[in-house]
């Protein structure tokens, strides 16, 4: 039976941007796809929504696709070992937000009626999915407008273009789950209250897949 | 009078049948791991049928719908505990393979003894409406799975 202990969680969001110099990566599996081979590097990497193919170049192959959530391209007619290059600053750096001691992640699919006539007899709904979205809401205690020191922007510095956020829930070395995926800032509360800590609320709105991942992927 | 306890109850999954009117029969394989609880949640729409003259309302019974929950400690990566099954439908790159646009079939147990061939047990395709992970300080990291119900619940006791 395997549990994950709740203090062992991170929240990951970017502080600045730059270009891969011949990253090492490595093919998951037998599929097509190329992670950042160091499992630590690529927990605190992502790509711009703004990225596209023609941003990266590997040592070898043809870039057939991308997946900026997790930093991920996807490769044909590679020979390893293969590194990745890219332009144009579409690598996002991200750091470990601090302060942070619970997040709640919630995907919700939206499920429409296709009950149709039966012609008789005992009828039960049926449902047929259209569109999954995300949402989540983590809690902190405030410590100042920044993240933490090292974050160069603040929540609300960080504007409108959506950005990855991964949600960690155990490190590198403890096999490195997480959840990441595109998300806006929707809403930031603090309370004051007398005799109480100073705390915040922090909820995203999902952009787009939210997608699962492990020190293999 | 039988009485069941919380230790008895078990859930399996399984690919739907593809005749959401009459659900394949209950497998017990494919046990979901680690599930703290779960809930169903059988509803029927009443319809009101007062006609004119009446003085109490009268109601018929129509549709009927159905809804469960799912709580589990989490372990989405271990594909042995089949949380992945569920997951999949809401959350891309798990491995899950049974989900079709149905949904998976899902076998609620309020009693299941392995191998002794008795089994009490709700099912039916459903598919995943709502996932919530939850990771606090002081707690383990949990997920909540809420299903809706597609087509037919069934139920079946076999066994003494």
């Amino acid at each position: 039976m395997s549990v994950f202990y709740g203090y062992r969680g991170m929240l990951v969001a970017p502080t600045g941007v730059t270009n891969f110099a011949s990253e090492p990566i490595q093919q998951v599996g037998s599929t097509d796809e190329y992670v950042i081979t160091d499992l630590s590097t690529r927990m605190t990497r992502s790509f711009l929504l703004s990225a596209t193919e023609s941003d990266f170049t590997p040592s070898s192959g043809t870039i057939t696709g991308i997946t900026p959530e997790v930093a991920s391209v996807n490769i044909t007619g590679a020979t390893a070992p293969v590194t990745l290059s890219s332009t144009n600053l579409v690598v996002a750096t991200m750091q470990v937000i601090g302060g942070f001691h619970d997040w709640e992640l919630t995907i919700e699919e939206n499920l429409v009626d296709t009950t149709t006539f039966s012609g008789g007899g005992r009828v039960y709904r049926q449902f047929t999915p259209v569109v999954t979205g995300w949402s989540a809401v983590a809690r902190r205690f405030w410590v100042d407008e920044r993240f933490t020191v090292d974050v160069a922007s603040t929540m609300q510095e960080i504007g409108d273009a959506p950005f990855v956020v991964h949600f960690i829930l155990s490190n590198a070395a403890l096999e490195g789950y997480r959840y990441s995926g595109f998300c806006t800032i929707e809403d930031v509360s603090i309370d004051e209250m007398v005799g109480g800590v100073t705390s915040e609320v922090v909820r995203f709105r999902g952009y787009g897949t939210i997608r699962f991942r492990t020190k293999d992927n | 009078m039988a009485v069941y306890t919380g230790t008895d109850g078990r859930i399996a999954v399984q690919a739907p049948s593809g005749d959401l009117t009459s659900p394949s029969a209950p497998s017990a394989t494919n046990l979901v791991g680690q599930v703290t609880d779960w809930s169903l949640s059988v509803q029927k729409d009443i319809l009101d049928v007062t006609a004119l003259g009446k003085t109490y309302r009268e109601h018929k019974g129509g549709l009927l719908s159905w809804t469960a929950e799912v709580t589990a400690i989490w372990d989405v990566a271990d594909t042995s505990l089949n949380q992945d099954e569920l997951e999949e439908m809401v959350v891309s790159d798990h491995g899950g393979t049974l989900a079709t646009g149905d949904g998976v079939q899902i076998n609620l147990y309020t009693d299941y003894t392995s191998g002794a061939g008795s089994r009490q047990v709700y099912y039916g395709a459903a598919l995943v409406e709502r996932a919530d992970i939850v990771q606090r300080i002081g707690s383990t990291v949990t997920v909540r799975y809420s299903l809706r119900g597609n087509g037919k619940l069934g139920f079946t006791s076999t066994g003494s």
